[in-house]
């Protein structure tokens, strides 16, 4: 056979396969051949410790009886975790009476237990249980040494004394059922206070400078700081009462589990749950720790659980992390490219790509991701046969795909719209079919260009996907998050220099990649 | 044989180029001369293809020019530009053996093409696989004019091939192109404002004005009988340096008797 040089459809269906190969999650690549063993139900919690442990407590209780359940833990938000149950990503997840009645049915009609039971199975198909028997409500508190000086133990007793200075959290000034409904309520005749960080409002009441301060009534500060929580004797704060919310099916699925969760109800009171919480939070345990010690000392159920490492930890984030940007990337590249091309070939659908792709880059981060949830679940269900991948990256990447966007499409739109007309005209003058000339000429000639639009989606894309970790994940943006709420440096520090450092070896292999890359005729 | 036939352009209200028929024989050099903007590149690019023209109709060697037949058309015609447009992320090789890679050639063939086309332009074999970008001027030209002759066209087009050069490199490649030309035998259309140029190169000279020739022949006819004013004008306006030195300029003159003082 005479040798011929190379057409252009065997490097083009290379790289083609390398990209779908490479856009595979590395735990289907890693388990290639094995059968999938993925657990049966999910419990997902909020990103707050109370609910961290209440998740690993249902875990865990399943685990005692051979039920495997996987736990999505600290997923940022109230939307986003119930979307989740009622796309059945996940099952069952801790949620208040309180933040349903408000957050979620948002009916003025609905008042009392039963009516929100009733509302939540009529509506979502929800079971809501039994109290739990703890109630994390928004309270007034202040320094019992303090509060006993001045003989305080009620609310109402605030009213008649203008001179206490208050420090109130951002959020319990900007709510609506918050300081301004509340001093309303109680007579409290004083200027709106200025919010503050949530963190820094203890450190005012220790030290002397704050009088009152909004709390969360299992805060586990009421047990290290000595606070007394004010008695709201107008019944002005509604029942936050804790309950498990889980799906009705479940019943029928594993009636066994329904059973086990029902198991907490009336189970952990107000004073064992701050103990829970200042657990985690004083003494650095892990939730899983202090749920495994409550089984042990309250239930007399005794649970293995895995000792977490840290370097366990960080490879774990690592992989999650590299799988978030890998996957978003190349399929950022794979359709990027195309739409940079068209736009820059069609001035009309070009405007109108590049429009399009603009918008999208202004949804907020959180917003997008929960349009995300309910479609990505249906797909998985319908479409691919498998459940709770509403719950799993695929959103997260989707939204790192549609912010990568911009930059790689703006890119080949720009390289390929700066080649100069006297290259173009040669390129037609040779008879160059329409497809050589941008297989041989024109992408050629704009790569240095997409290469870095491809370069700035990376590295964009290492840090977005932190948020991956809002959503539950995963990813360096887990131990940040964490980190924050239970303000611990250490962990933060975990998710943060990782982040970093990967930021500059994605920079640096991209570098490489165009040195490798880029024709040298085009460096000069 | 190249045939056009009632060739004309508008670009919105501006008549590029008034209704024009040509004939270019198999084997003559004709020169498409005129002031900027007179249409001859746009002729050039009509002939080509690269631009519709709004009436009449281009023949090949009596097959027409069509949509549908332009790309293999096209490998039937060579087209150097001024600067060469060369590719600058392909080698020289490359750049020369483009189509031969495109139309799927043997490695071979292809090898033998360019040594017999790089003898041909004297290109040094240490640039073939040097980028566009590290040639001097003359040398691009040079590799541009073997990209055009790869496919032995039977018409090679030039526009303005030598704007972009020294006198002294541009003087030395017009020696090299008409001993090639006349070497080749084929038909070669060059578009150029320099009639110097134009009068060495060509047999024949085309002579455009706003669109419309204003005049054809040979330099000879065109200097000894113009037949119009602009003709005597645009020979005038590029009569010799060392001419105008001798005859009207008497500024040139009275420095130059100073200096001998």
């Amino acid at each position: 056979m005479k040798r011929r040089a190379a057409g252009y459809w065997m490097p083009i269906s290379i790289l083609l396969m390398v990209l779908l190969v490479g856009f595979l999650p590395s735990s289907w690549i890693l388990n290639f051949g094995k059968s999938q063993s993925s657990p049966e139900f999910k419990v997902g919690s909020k990103a707050f410790t109370e609910n961290v442990i209440l998740g690993d407590l249902v875990k865990l209780i399943a685990k005692s009886e051979n039920i495997a359940v996987e736990h999505q833990a600290e997923i940022q938000g109230t939307q986003i975790v119930f979307q989740y149950l009622v796309t059945d990503a996940i099952d069952v997840y801790p949620e208040y009476i309180g933040t349903i009645r408000y957050e979620i049915l948002k009916d003025r009609n609905i008042v009392t237990e039963e009516e929100v039971r009733t509302a939540m199975l009529e509506r979502f198909n929800l079971v809501m249980t039994k109290p739990i028997g703890f109630e994390n409500t928004y309270a007034m508190g202040m320094l019992e040494s303090r509060a006993d000086e001045l003989g305080i133990t009620k609310v109402s007793q605030l009213a008649s004394r203008v001179n206490l200075s208050y420090s109130l959290g951002q959020e319990f000034v900007e709510r609506e059922d918050g300081w301004e409904k509340m001093s309303a309520t109680y007579g409290i005749d004083i200027p709106k206070p200025n919010g503050n960080d949530h963190a820094l409002t203890y450190k005012q009441l220790e030290s002397g400078s704050a009088d009152v301060i909004d709390i969360y009534s299992t805060d586990s500060k009421i047990q290290t700081l000595d606070i007394r929580v004010l008695e709201d004797d107008l019944n002005f704060f509604p029942s936050y009462d804790a309950v498990f919310l889980y799906r009705k099916e479940l019943e029928e699925e594993n009636p066994q589990l329904v059973k086990l969760i029902k198991s907490f109800e009336g189970k952990i009171d107000n004073r064992q749950m701050i103990n829970l919480n200042a657990r985690c939070e004083v003494d650095n345990k892990f939730e899983a720790e202090v749920a495994q010690e409550f089984l042990s000392d309250q239930m007399q159920i005794d649970v293995e659980i895995e000792t977490p490492s840290i370097v366990k930890d960080i490879f774990k984030n690592t992989v999650q992390h590299l799988d978030l940007v890998r996957m978003s990337l190349i399929a950022c590249i794979i359709v990027a490219i195309p739409l940079g091309v068209i736009a820059a070939k069609q001035k009309l659908i070009g405007q109108a790509v590049l429009g399009t792709i603009g918008v999208l880059q202004t949804i907020p981060g959180i917003a997008l991701l929960v349009m995300l949830i309910a479609p990505t679940e249906w797909f998985g269900r319908n479409l691919v046969g498998t459940k709770g991948l509403g719950a799993s990256v695929i959103p997260v990447v989707i939204a790192l795909f549609i912010y990568s966007l911009l930059p790689v499409v703006r890119n080949t739109y720009t390289g390929l719209t700066m080649i100069p007309g006297n290259l173009l005209e040669s390129a037609d003058a040779l008879g160059l079919t329409r497809w050589a000339k941008l297989w041989r000429i024109e992408l050629p000639l704009a790569l240095p260009s997409i290469l870095s639009g491809i370069k700035t989606a990376a590295i964009i894309n290492v840090g977005f996907a932190c948020l991956g970790a809002m959503i539950g994940a995963g990813g360096f943006g887990q131990p940040i998050f964490s980190g924050v709420r239970l303000s611990d440096t250490n962990l933060i520090l975990q998710g943060a220099i990782p982040a970093a450092v990967l930021a500059l070896m994605v920079q640096g292999v991209f570098e490489i990649i165009e040195r490798i890359l880029v024709p040298k005729g085009l460096k000069a | 044989m190249l045939n056009l036939e009632n060739i004309s352009k508008r670009f919105g209200d501006t008549v590029a180029l008034h209704a024009t028929s040509l004939t270019f024989k198999s084997g003559s050099t004709t020169a498409l001369l005129g002031p900027s903007g007179c249409g001859k590149s746009t002729l050039l690019r009509i002939i080509m293809g690269l631009l519709p023209s709004d009436t009449g109709a281009v023949y090949l060697d009596n097959e027409k020019l069509t949509p549908e037949n332009v790309l293999k058309m096209r490998h039937r015609m060579g087209y150097m530009i001024q600067d060469g447009g060369l590719f600058p992320h392909l080698t020289i090789r490359q750049n020369v053996c483009l189509m031969a890679s495109h139309l799927n050639w043997e490695l071979e063939k292809t090898s033998d093409r360019f040594s017999e086309l790089a003898k041909l332009t004297h290109l040094p074999q240490a640039s073939f696989d040097r980028f566009p970008s590290e040639l001097s001027g003359g040398q691009r030209q040079r590799v541009s004019l073997m990209r055009a002759l790869f496919l032995d066209p039977t018409i090679v087009l030039l526009d303005e091939p030598m704007g972009a050069l020294d006198p002294l490199i541009r003087s030395e490649l017009q020696h090299e192109l008409q001993l090639i030309f006349s070497s080749l035998g084929k038909t070669v259309i060059v578009v150029t404002h320099d009639i110097a140029e134009a009068g060495f190169l060509a047999s024949e000279i085309v002579l455009l004005k706003a669109g419309a020739i204003a005049q054809i022949g040979t330099l000879r006819d065109l200097v000894k009988h113009p037949s119009e004013p602009f003709v005597e004008d645009f020979i005038n306006a590029q009569r010799s340096p060392l001419e105008s030195l001798e005859i009207t300029n008497p500024i040139a003159s009275a420095g130059q008797g100073r200096a001998e003082q």
